[in-house]
């Protein structure tokens, strides 16, 4: 009898969630190396202990949020520390927890001359160790191989890993993303300094999406509505005692 | 709903974002003025279904998994110190920093800080004092009786006096270096002060190894490009009414809630 509301309501909770994520996807629209997220639904089937019969109903779930890995646009800053990588790799940065993935190039230099990315977090080089910047180096080039040379001599090479599963990898915020697989050298990523790679969200698509999360949203609503009216009248029409 | 307060992340981060290019574009004109840049990252996320988990008993394991983030935040306001343009102004107390290295100066309160506005000036008393009055450190007094000032590319200052031939020393220059130049904390003036993400100030002469050459007579412009300050103006514009757009479509979403009888 109630069916007919419970999968009308599980379309709508999914799509309160689909709108968070678009939400999501427009806030970080600036932040660079951010992945947009698409919310993946599955049909959910109920009540099927008699397969095939009447008891059986399909209901909608929000299975996954897939992180869209379209590589962003490089944009150019004239920052001689801003690296963007080409490719599918990962920087490598080192947390107390252990490595974290990032694609967010924009590097700094912290208190101890170690290049770092945008939480202070020190990037690794192909030995697993900081890549420390001597002293008095004024001109830093990043090569596309990732060797880091100043005017004072080469200072290390920046790691990069690429993933076989990139979708199983979590992200944690600050452009960090976390992931159980063992990373594998990304001998086909590249490096452009003086670039960064900007989020790839397509305001556009996601202005569209919510619209149509809205309208969907509505619709919804009108056919629990509808849905409420007919038992209303059920009700009201059978329950008259009969002449 | 959550998409409510992820809108609302965003149109504070391009408020602010907004509020960096228009000091940019104020202080275009401003001597020795490093431009600003607002940096954006994502906040934490919320695991709504955990990526790895099982799906079944026969052990199949869910791809991936649903994550929704919390919206964005500000993670710094970054100063590119790149180098400005140097513009000719025949001024001979007006010196450029060609390359690292900022001047060394006293604050009315005593404490030390440092400038890259080199229209310097010579007070009562002989000292070499920035356009605010502040001692620069470093050089010695200035003679009342110089005709004639002229600072060579490695800091050394020469003094003509009145009737003489040969050109006197009258001090010296320097200039502090920081490991991580956009760590120092600015407090306006075309003032820096040193911090604990800047590394201590490491004295040593102009055109030495690791500090760059003055220029006398010039003087370093700001590093604003009023272009790409403007480019980024539209944009951060167009990104508010976006996030301002997902705050109306979610209230719009509340509401049909709210009528639902």
């Amino acid at each position: 009898m109630e069916n007919s509301t419970y999968i009308a309501l599980s379309r709508q909770s999914g799509l309160r969630r689909q709108m968070e994520i678009v939400a999501n996807n427009i806030a970080n629209m600036d932040t660079p190396g951010f992945k947009a997220q698409r919310l993946m639904f599955r049909e959910y089937m109920s009540g099927s202990d008699t397969p095939g019969g009447q008891g059986e109903v399909s209901m909608v779930i929000d299975q996954a949020a897939v992180r869209d890995m379209a590589p962003g646009p490089l944009v150019g800053t004239e920052n001689q520390l801003d690296v963007a990588i080409m490719g599918d790799g990962y920087l490598v940065v080192d947390t107390p927890n252990g490595p974290r993935y990032t694609r967010n190039g924009r590097l700094s230099v912290d208190t101890e001359g170690r290049l770092v990315d945008v939480n202070g977090l020190p990037v690794m080089d192909q030995q697993n160790q900081p890549i420390t910047l001597p002293r008095f180096s004024e001109h830093v080039e990043i090569s596309s191989t990732g060797q880091v040379t100043t005017n004072e001599g080469p200072a290390g090479t920046i790691r990069l890993v690429r993933f076989e599963n990139e979708s199983a990898m979590a992200p944690l915020g600050g452009g960090l993303l976390v992931t159980n697989e063992y990373p594998k050298e990304a001998e086909d990523s590249t490096l452009a300094q003086g670039m960064i790679e900007r989020s790839n969200v397509i305001p556009i698509m996601e202005m569209t999406q919510m619209i149509e999360v809205s309208r969907s949203y509505k619709s919804v609503q009108k056919l629990i509505e509808s849905e409420h009216e007919r038992q209303r009248q059920a009700i009201r029409e059978l329950g008259k005692p009969s002449k | 709903m959550r998409s409510l307060s992820i809108g609302a992340t965003g149109m504070l981060a391009q408020q602010l974002n907004v509020e960096v290019i228009s000091n940019n574009i104020a202080n275009m004109n401003t001597t020795g003025f490093k431009r600003q840049r607002a940096e954006f990252q994502d906040l934490l996320y919320q695991t709504i279904r955990q990526v790895g988990s099982s799906s079944s008993d026969a052990g199949t394991i869910v791809p991936s998994g649903v994550q929704v983030g919390a919206g964005v935040e500000a993670s710094a306001v970054y100063r590119i110190h790149e180098q400005g343009n140097m513009s000719v102004t025949d001024n001979p107390l007006d010196l450029a920093i060609n390359g690292r290295g900022f001047f060394q100066v006293t604050l009315p309160n005593g404490d030390t800080a440092y400038t890259r506005a080199g229209s310097l000036q010579v007070n009562a008393d002989g000292q070499v004092v920035t356009a605010d009055g502040y001692e620069v450190l470093g050089p010695g007094l200035i003679p009342a009786e110089a005709m004639q000032i002229s600072v060579n590319e490695s800091g050394e200052i020469w003094v003509m006096l009145d009737g003489q031939v040969t050109p006197q020393a009258a001090g010296q220059f320097e200039l502090a270096s920081f490991v991580n130049e956009a760590g120092l904390e600015s407090i306006g003036d075309n003032i820096f002060l040193e911090t604990p993400a800047s590394g201590a100030a490491v004295l040593g002469n102009p055109a030495s190894e690791g500090y760059g050459t003055l220029k006398q007579g010039m003087l370093e412009t700001s590093n604003v490009n009023i272009v790409s300050e403007i480019t980024a103006l539209i944009t951060a514009q167009r990104a508010y009414e976006m996030n301002s757009k997902v705050i109306t479509t979610t209230n719009e979403m509340m509401q049909s809630v709210t009528n639902m009888r």
